[in-house]
């Protein structure tokens, strides 16, 4: 099964949550790595 | 055999070793610490063995709609208070020359009174929920250690107390920042653990959505329930993510602030580190009903799932990870509950002393609470955390987001925020009584949201009342400028 049609699978608000943990996870990376460049 | 004894005495020298960290410092002051250490102290303060063992069993319960409690809590829970509430703490903290939450209030909104209220109530409800805490940690060392859960508890308790008393603050943010490290261990090994077993995330969740809906997840495990189920896990994310604002332990996380540009480098680590615990944990432990047979009690969902999946060094490292998370909340809790006791309440400085006394004081407490199987223990652990939340939160915020000071207002939402979350959950709460006295309709409304609804009324009213006390009530310019 493919990423979209499960994700199709999913309500709305369940979604959203993944989305939010999916979300806060890279972003949080993101932000770990560039502080981490600058020292 | 020789490995796992390894494991724990590595744990426990680093753990007496980071204690020791915090030898000569004033009990009460965190002195300066480093942004990893205080990110991950937050963490592992907010995340006990409830939300991993207890909220991991009801995402085997309820389904992937548990997402919405970890999404919360990560996004209300840590974002929202470090963008909003934590440099104004610290501001208020330092202006005010408070050494602990209960000082902030009290020295805030210029009442005494209000300080010994808080100190009182915060010694009682904080000591009795950490006997819960400790419990969770002494019944999940039974599973490996031969020895009876009522000695295990004793230990837990002394340990918790010895923490506290050797390392003051600064010895309780370095022995939690080790445990969030060890909580994040054993979590990371079971989601690997789990996803490996269902065959990655996707697959996991197509063979979810495949099970037929039951009485809890009445809109199948994908979906959010209609009804009562659905209420029920929305109430969840606003008590864990919005209660938590002004829980002592988590606002004196914000004393040992030093700069805005710390808390820059805080959010993200912190942010990773829960996201990884309870989003990972929830939606784990979630798909882990395509692999385990039907478990009546949320409770033994985890554990079950650690034993059928990881290998007994897994388990060993998964245990501590769980006595981890116990011991990194109830130092939290002891240090709230001992500071009270030992500062708040006689209303002068602690001296080494009392602050011996109150830890007694509070292993006593708690170890004893931790051993009456009783209504009246189980009840103070579940309502503490609301209690709490609706008794501060709106003299917190008012005091440290609007720069608002009033002792009327402030002694009137403390006291109406209190006494309205106790009465809804003895009147109207299912978990003292199947038929509660206000039926099953005011059932269905979380204590928590009447308790803060009713603080609020009495903010507004001691407020409209307190024509003295408004005339110098903004006592600095909205504490959200930065430093």
């Amino acid at each position: 099964m493919d990423l979209i049609s499960t994700l199709q699978l999913i309500d709305t608000p369940v979604l959203i949550a993944i989305a939010l943990l999916v979300g806060s996870f890279f972003l949080a990376l993101i932000n770990l790595v560039r502080q981490t460049q600058r020292g | 055999m020789l490995g796992d004894a390894l494991i724990w005495f590595g744990y426990i020298a680093v753990f007496i070793w980071l204690a020791r960290k915090g030898q000569g410092h004033d009990a009460m002051a965190s002195g300066r610490v480093g942004f990893v250490i205080l990110a991950l102290a937050y963490v592992a303060t907010y995340i006990s063995a409830v939300a991993l063992v207890g909220f991991g069993g009801l995402s085997y319960m309820y389904g992937l709609q548990m997402l919405l409690v970890a999404a919360g809590n990560v996004w209300l829970g840590i974002w929202f208070v470090y963008r909003y509430l934590a440099w104004p703490t610290k501001i208020c903290q330092r202006n005010l020359q408070a050494r602990t939450p209960t000082q902030l209030i009290a020295k805030g909104h210029k009442s005494p009174m209000l300080g010994k209220a808080l100190a009182l109530i915060f010694a009682i409800f904080l000591s009795v929920y950490a006997s819960a805490v400790i419990k969770g940690a002494a019944l999940m060392l039974a599973q490996i250690l031969p020895i009876p859960v009522w000695i295990l508890v004793w230990i837990a308790a002394a340990v918790v107390g010895v923490v506290v008393f050797i390392g003051g603050l600064r010895g309780v943010l370095y022995t939690e920042a080790m445990q969030g490290i060890v909580v994040l261990v054993g979590i990371v090994l079971l989601i690997s653990a789990v996803l490996y077993r269902v065959g990655g995330p996707i697959e996991g969740i197509a063979q979810l959505a495949k099970i037929a809906p039951t009485a809890r997840a009445n809109e199948g495990f994908l979906a959010l329930s209609i009804g009562e189920q659905g209420w029920f896990v929305l109430s969840l994310v606003m008590v864990t993510s919005v209660a938590v604002w002004s829980q002592p332990q988590m606002m004196q996380r914000h004393f040992a602030l030093h700069s805005p540009r710390q808390i820059k480098r805080i959010v993200p680590l912190a942010m990773l580190v829960l996201t990884v615990l309870v989003g990972g944990t929830y939606f784990v432990a979630a798909l882990s009903r395509i692999i385990l047979p039907e478990i009546a009690s949320a409770d033994e969902v985890i554990p079950h799932l650690v034993k059928m999946l990881l290998p007994n060094a897994g388990l060993q490292v998964f245990v501590l990870a769980i006595v981890s998370a116990s011991l990194s909340t109830s130092t939290a809790l002891f240090h709230i509950a001992v500071s009270a006791i030992a500062e708040d309440l006689p209303g002068k400085p602690a001296s080494r002393f009392s602050w011996f006394l109150g830890i007694v004081f509070c292993v006593l407490v708690s170890g004893g609470s931790a051993q009456i199987k009783g209504q009246l223990i189980a009840l103070l652990c579940t309502t503490s955390w609301s209690i709490v939340g609706s008794t501060v939160l709106i003299s917190y915020l008012a005091l440290v987001r609007f720069g608002k000071r009033s002792s009327l207002a402030a002694c009137m939402s403390c006291g109406f925020g209190f006494t309205s979350c106790l009465l809804w959950y003895l009147l109207a709460n299912k978990a003292v009584s199947p038929t509660p006295v206000l039926g099953m309709q005011a059932a269905l409304i979380p204590p928590f949201f009447v308790g803060l609804a009713c603080s609020l009324v009495g903010w507004f009213t001691g407020w409209a009342l307190d024509h003295e006390g408004r005339k110098a009530s903004t006592f600095w310019p909205a504490p959200n400028a930065g430093s």
